[in-house]
């Protein structure tokens, strides 16, 4: 009984975290993807490069550093600091995925637009949107699954409060000894709603990650 | 009314000076057709008319008023573009109806336009699917019906048929006229392609490296070419320069003939050669002559002409069909 309201408190928490985090990442990277894509300049490529290697990085070499900024800020154990730390170590993909995708835009549709008396605001609203949405809804799908298995940081940001399904599943790796069937269980039970959300938007996913390679 | 006026119209890429100055007018009506080789900046030069890319310097008029700040959606020019660039997310309905919504018509005039336009255009059973259900020649029509709904002040089209088979290229060609001759209104047409510029133009602006060679009717560029560039850009296949001694006797630098503006025989005639290739097509015979000189020259016979490779010919300029060019390539 005990056990069962703390998967749902965790399972609460992994919804917001991942969610959060991917929406709070969207809402940097579409405005970084799209000046990359629309106005670049010779640093562009430079940059992305610059980007990605960060993810090259091993996470544990900036674990003290955040932990203490935290610590300071107190947002250990927060879910909103959680959510931060996450869309930060997401953003290079998100927005590596997101350029690549408006880079597919073709410009002369966009001038099209413009030849067609449309302002910024209806060609945004009207042609660039619905021709991004693919890529946006599958990068925010990708991102959703990488926040949701997320298991450095959480494991050592979080204590109870806003632990995530990941922190829930550990709980069962203890000093004590390995609780399999519990473990087994409590996996099980993690890993199931993303199994299911990744089912049902398989198709956006793969179409989404296959953008491009087949027109 | 659509009158294009030009005036000093400088455009530069950062360090890269693309168009040096340009003037130009372009009537209202007028059919005009800028045409040069790849890279001269005909494409350019339209951005710079339809806003898309701002002037580095100098003015630019529709109809008199100044629209060099304008942007483009204030020019009320139409554009095709060479990708055709349809919407790919709208019907072919949707697609045509898009100026007409951005310029907030009414729904009922909306269809009723779109009808008219898919009328002209053939494109009445099409009009519920997606440009990626349509065919090239079906796509370049979407192109054409999104650009005549608004009844613009002037087109502009950037190599629209460049993506189309040879057969369809004819054809299309001929409906782009159809077109100017049923609406009347201003058409700026780019190629790359001669026969193009030749065929459907009232008048042709030759451009080389961003300068304006030349501006005239199609016949005028023909008989009257201002320079060797010129000379040697408009007429199919290209015309024939010789140098040296044969020049100097026409008082040139250089001299040009035209492939059709050669007699030719097997027995006399001012230039001796040897045939190379000879392309028989029925209706005309190419040949590829090696002259004695070392020239090499083609020249075009209407009709049978029964020589093959190795044999002996004789050519003679038709008179006054001898282009003379000074040492600049200057008309002289
Ligand atoms: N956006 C741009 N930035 C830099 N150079 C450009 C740009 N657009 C065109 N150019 C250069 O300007 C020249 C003319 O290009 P363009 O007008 O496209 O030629 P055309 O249409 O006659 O083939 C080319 O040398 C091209 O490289
Ligand atoms: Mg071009």
């Amino acid at each position: 009984m005990q056990e069962r309201s703390n998967y749902f408190r965790h399972f609460m928490n992994s919804v917001v975290i991942s969610i959060g985090s991917t929406l709070l990442g969207l809402l940097v990277a579409v405005p970084a993807a799209w000046s990359m894509a629309f106005q670049p300049t010779r640093r562009t490529k430079d940059l992305l490069m610059w980007m990605l290697s960060t993810k090259m990085m091993p996470a544990v070499g900036v674990l003290i550093p955040i932990y203490i900024l935290f610590q300071r800020a107190g947002l250990l154990d927060n879910r909103f600091g959680v959510m931060v730390v996450l869309m930060l170590m997401n953003l290079p993909i998100i927005v590596w995925m997101l350029y690549t995708y408006f880079r597919e835009i073709p410009g002369e549709i966009l001038e099209a637009a413009r030849m067609d008396g449309a302002g910024l605001w209806n060609e945004i609203r009207h042609v660039l949107t619905p021709m991004a949405v693919p890529g946006i809804a599958s990068t925010m799908l990708l991102n959703i699954i990488l926040a949701w298995n997320e298991a450095f940081w959480t494991l050592n940001l979080t204590a109870s409060k806003a632990a995530p399904l990941t922190a829930f599943i550990a709980s069962y790796s203890s000093p004590e000894g390995l609780f399999y069937a519990k473990l087994s269980a409590a996996s099980t039970m993690a890993i199931a709603p993303i199994l299911v959300m990744g089912w049902f938007s398989q198709k956006q996913l793969v179409r989404g990650l296959t953008f491009g390679a087949v027109k | 009314m659509g009158r294009i006026t030009l005036e000093n119209v400088r455009k530069a890429f950062g360090d890269v000076e693309v168009i040096p100055g340009v003037d130009l007018t372009i009537e209202d009506g007028e059919f005009a057709v800028f045409v040069g080789p790849s890279g001269c900046g005909k494409s350019t030069l339209l951005r710079l008319i339809a806003g898309l890319e701002d002037v580095t310097s100098g003015r630019i008029l529709i109809d008199g008023q100044d629209v060099t700040a304008a942007p483009p959606a204030r020019r009320r020019l139409a554009m095709v573009f060479q990708s055709y660039a349809l919407y790919p997310h709208m019907s072919v309905r949707k697609n045509i109806a898009f100026p007409l919504k951005m310029a907030k018509m009414p729904e009922a005039e909306q269809q009723r336009r779109v009808a008219k336009a898919a009328r002209i255009l053939n494109l009445d059973s099409y009009l519920d699917r997606r440009p990626g259900q349509l065919s090239g020649g079906q796509r370049q029509r979407v192109a054409i019906g999104r650009a005549i709904v608004r009844e613009p002040e002037a087109f502009l089209f950037d190599e629209p048929l460049s993506n189309l088979d040879a057969a369809l290229r004819v054809n299309m060609r001929v409906e782009i006229s159809q077109l100017h001759n049923n609406l009347k209104t201003t058409m700026v047409y780019v190629t790359h392609d001669q026969v193009e510029a030749m065929t459907m133009a009232d008048k042709i602006v030759v451009l080389r490296a961003g300068r304006v060679e030349q501006v005239g009717s199609p016949l005028a560029l023909y008989n009257k070419p201002a320079n060797k560039f010129v000379a040697g850009f408009i007429g199919s296949p290209n015309m024939n320069f010789i140098d040296g001694e044969a020049a100097a006797r026409h008082g040139a630098h250089s001299i040009g003939v035209r492939p059709e503006h050669w007699r030719l025989s097997t027995t006399e005639g001012a230039f001796a050669g040897q045939v190379g290739v000879a392309e028989h097509l029925g209706s005309d015979t190419f040949l590829h002559v090696d002259l004695d000189g070392g020239a090499h020259v083609i020249a075009r016979a209407s009709g049978e002409f029964p020589v093959s490779h190795g044999d002996r010919i004789w050519l003679t300029p038709q008179d006054d069909r001898v282009y003379r060019f000074d040492k600049q390539g200057l008309a002289a």
